[in-house]
């Protein structure tokens, strides 16, 4: 595959996506940048929105292995991982065959995943950082491209348990999906109340997935580009000697390393999406609200002040000089 | 970040035009800022010019403005963007760090990197030179009209310190003048016979000091100092001389007892006992039985005070009294000797050419400093408070000078200690006030100078009403009032006082002799 290929293929895929999913245009580009970087999605809205839908178009269109996890509190760790089952071999002895659970995808959707127990939350951690599963002390690789699109239910909180500061570090993005505009309204209707012939088909594999991936990590980043995005990050801390007011006053906990590593990684992906061959302040700015605002705790001044991550990381881009 | 080799000459055509540009941009910048420096700079010399005289203001200004704008520059030169820097620069104007990130990889061939720097090779191609605008900021032209303007506005004010600089040029003009004059009076007095070799070299040194001092003076108040100590060395050396004369005359005269009054009357300066003794001396000439007798020994006497008398005048008229008293003419020798007493009272008067070149020095320096001051306080009378005015005037000023009929002085403090004298009178119109106000001169008529019917003369003070008012009974003068008093009383007492002056004030020869004649006539 050409470099120079990258964003048409891109755009290729965000054809077909926008066959079934209407308007995310957004939310779409993101969860594009964070598959093709390798990472992890977050999805976060009121049922109802297509994240589900999104998340099976995807698969559809980039032809991978798809499977659904419906978290609930009685699911259990090895409902998501698999475990080890007593069956006859072909000589009729008992022996025990690892039985694969859902995570063995290359997509998995985890529906509602703060429902489940952090017990069950954590059977993803693994699968989630290393693409990897160990069960019973074997240790399985999962397929690549490898990642977890998670969505989550902002308003229902009875009943649920919020996902723990290290695994939300493990999500690339954490998105938030807005109620669509009027017009976005009527024409999801009309799709998805009628018939339609004009399916998403698949534009990708998953082999050219990995070499899109391959490419984006060549992308060089100027020196002034990562450095901001590196300070950008060292202001999230509100501890720092150098931490803006913004920081101190709003900011209980700020992103782990991780964070400018999410940055970087989708900002090079973002650029050649944009038919760049180098990361831009822009890119930076452009991810840093996915990258942090599941990574940037709020302080109760914050809260208390009507802030959210978003406002707060907006104050801290304003904060960080080129 | 410097660089001065160029690996890939697409990546130095498309950025260098852009480079340099940016490179103009920014000295015409500091260029900009340099000007803005200096009209700051000219416009406050020019306010300070307002406080204090300034010498050679535009002159000055110009070097400021000059200085200013190009050390502006050299800083700009100094810090003048780097081609990394450039290369950011271009990039904030929408090139998306293509171009800084081309220049970091501008060392890699592999494909991505050539990639890269052709991306950003187009983008460069594209761009707009003239977005790098080399346009003067609002900013800076907005400042450098309003500080021209600013600039104008304080040019076509008056400034009250150009009449003291003007004052000043004149003084240090004068002061070289004088030097000139205070050079070719060394000279005449040099040589002048009346004077010992010792003497001579004595008064040549004390004016050379004189002269030295006034080329180093920097204001006209050092300068009448050093007039004035010059004047007082000057006054020291005449009194030595003339300390001699009398000295030597008085020891020869007290040798006869006819005579013994008349030295003890010369060693005490007692021009009226001296009147006295002449007179009885005469008398005694005329009528006394043994007159020939007398009349031999004052003869011996007279060869014999003649002989170490070095003044050349006074031992002429030694031996022509000797001869007026071999020809039995005892009231001409007596006259004679009368002269000869007078002029060894003089004696030393030798010094009067330079005593009148230091006080005519001193008059027109005083005068020049004293327009000044007028000048000067005039231009910032507003700032003066009524409190501060001194109010007293020494009128005459100090005794030494006065006799000269320039009727210099009046600054009481500029002339140093010399202007002490009682001679002047303070005119009671103000109190005690402070020094700055001592400046403050109002123009009097003062009748009583000499020469001709009074000056005008600047005297400290002012006018307040504020000040003690010193009201005594005023005395007898120097005769007596209370009824007709006879012509010759008057006539001698008016002699005696004049002659008096004459020891006192330091008045040159030729002018001596014409006092000399005037009341030679009288008589």
């Amino acid at each position: 595959m050409d470099i120079q290929d990258f964003p048409i293929i891109v755009e290729k895929i965000k054809k077909e996506i926008a066959k079934e999913i209407i308007g995310l245009k957004e939310i779409i580009d993101h969860v594009l940048i964070a598959v093709i970087a390798g990472g992890n999605v977050l999805l976060e809205g009121v049922p109802g929105l297509g994240k589900t839908r999104l998340v099976k178009t995807l698969a559809r269109v980039l032809d991978l292995n798809f499977s659904r996890i419906q978290f609930t509190p009685d699911l259990m760790p090895a409902d998501v991982v698999g475990t080890n089952v007593l069956v006859k071999d072909e000589q009729g002895n008992s022996v025990f065959r690892f039985q694969a659970g859902p995570i063995f995808s290359n997509l998995v959707l985890a529906d509602e995943i703060n429902r489940a127990t952090p017990k069950t939350q954590s059977a993803l951690l693994e699968a989630m950082q290393e693409h990897t599963v160990t069960v019973g002390g074997v240790t399985r690789i999962l397929p690549e491209p490898y990642f977890v699109l998670a969505t989550q239910n902002p308003l229902e909180q009875e009943g649920t348990y919020p996902l723990p500061e290290a695994q939300l570090d493990r999500f690339l993005f954490k998105l938030l999906l807005d109620l669509p505009s009027l017009e976005e309204l009527h024409a999801i209707i009309n799709l998805t109340t009628g018939i339609s012939n004009d399916t998403a088909d698949k534009a990708v594999d998953a082999a050219a997935i990995l070499q899109l991936r391959q490419l984006a990590l060549q992308v060089p980043v100027a020196k002034p580009v990562q450095d901001y995005a590196l300070r950008l990050v060292m202001n999230t801390h509100p501890h720092l000697p150098d931490s803006p007011e913004v920081a101190r006053q709003f900011v209980r906990c700020g992103s782990s390393p991780r964070g400018a590593q999410a940055i970087i990684q989708s900002a090079k992906v973002r650029a050649l999406m944009e038919g760049r061959y180098n990361v831009s302040f822009d890119d930076i700015r452009n991810v840093a609200y996915p990258s942090l605002r599941h990574r940037v705790f709020l302080s109760y001044h914050a809260v208390s002040e009507g802030k959210d991550s978003d406002m707060v990381i907006s104050e801290l881009i304003e904060a960080t000089e080129e | 970040m410097k660089r001065t080799k160029w690996k890939h000459p697409e990546w130095r055509e498309a950025f260098q035009p852009l480079w340099r540009r940016i490179l103009l941009r920014h000295m015409l910048r500091y260029l900009s800022l340099g000007v803005i420096a200096a009209l700051g700079s000219v416009l406050l010399i020019f306010f300070l010019s307002f406080l204090t005289p300034v010498e050679n203001l535009w002159k000055l200004c110009l070097l400021t403005g000059f200085l200013i704008t190009a050390a502006t520059a050299g800083i700009g030169w100094r810090k003048r963007p780097s081609q990394y820097q450039a290369a950011r620069i271009i990039d904030r104007m929408g090139l998306q760090e293509k171009a800084v990130t081309a220049y970091e990889l501008e060392a890699r061939d592999d494909p991505m990197a050539v990639l890269q720097r052709q991306d950003a090779v187009r983008s460069l191609s594209c761009f707009d030179k003239r977005r790098i605008s080399l346009r003067m900021p609002a900013k800076h032209r907005a400042l450098i009209i309003t500080l021209s303007m600013a600039l104008i506005i304080i040019n076509l004010i008056p400034n009250p310190m150009d009449e003291i600089l003007k004052r000043e040029r004149e003084l240090k003009a004068e002061i070289k003048e004088q030097l000139e004059e205070l050079k070719e009076s060394e000279e005449k007095l040099t040589a002048e016979e009346a004077l010992t070799e010792e003497q001579r070299l004595e008064l040549s040194g004390l004016l050379a000091e004189l002269s030295e001092g006034l080329k180093n003076t920097e204001n006209y108040k050092e300068a009448l100092k050093e007039i004035s100590a010059a004047e007082e060395k000057l006054s020291a050396l005449a009194d030595r001389i003339r300390d001699e004369n009398i000295g030597r005359l008085a020891e020869h005269l007290a040798l006869a007892d006819e005579t013994k009054g008349l030295a003890e009357a010369l060693s005490g300066r007692d021009l009226a006992g001296i009147e006295r003794e002449l007179e009885s001396l005469k008398s005694q000439l005329e009528q006394s039985d043994k007159k020939d007798e007398l009349a031999k020994q004052l003869k011996e006497a007279m060869k014999k005070a003649a002989e170490i008398i070095k003044d050349e005048e006074i031992k002429g008229k030694l031996m022509a009294a000797a001869d007026s008293l071999s020809k039995d003419q005892p009231s001409a020798a007596v006259d004679q000797l009368g002269d000869i007493m007078n002029q060894a009272v003089n004696a030393g008067n030798a010094m009067g050419d330079a005593r009148f070149t230091l006080q005519q020095m001193r008059s027109r320096i005083a005068r020049a400093a004293g327009e000044a001051q007028y000048a000067q306080n005039t231009g910032s009378s507003g700032q003066t408070s009524q409190g501060g005015e001194r109010g007293q005037g020494t009128g005459q000023g100090e005794s030494r000078g006065q006799g000269s009929g320039i009727g210099e002085g009046s600054s009481n403090e500029s002339s140093g200690g010399s202007n002490s004298d009682a001679g002047g009178s303070p005119n009671g119109e103000g109190g005690p006030g402070q020094e700055a106000a001592e400046k403050i001169y109002e123009k009097i008529y003062d009748p009583t100078r000499l020469g001709d019917g009074g000056e005008i003369t600047n005297v400290p003070g002012q006018h307040t009403g504020s000040g003690e008012i010193i009201t005594e009974k005023g005395e007898r003068g120097l005769g007596d009032f209370s009824g007709y008093i006879p012509y010759r009383e008057v006539y001698q007492e008016y002699k005696s006082e004049a002659m008096k002056s004459m020891d006192r004030r330091a008045l040159p020869p030729s002018i001596q002799a014409m006092v000399r004649e005037y009341f030679e006539e009288l008589d």
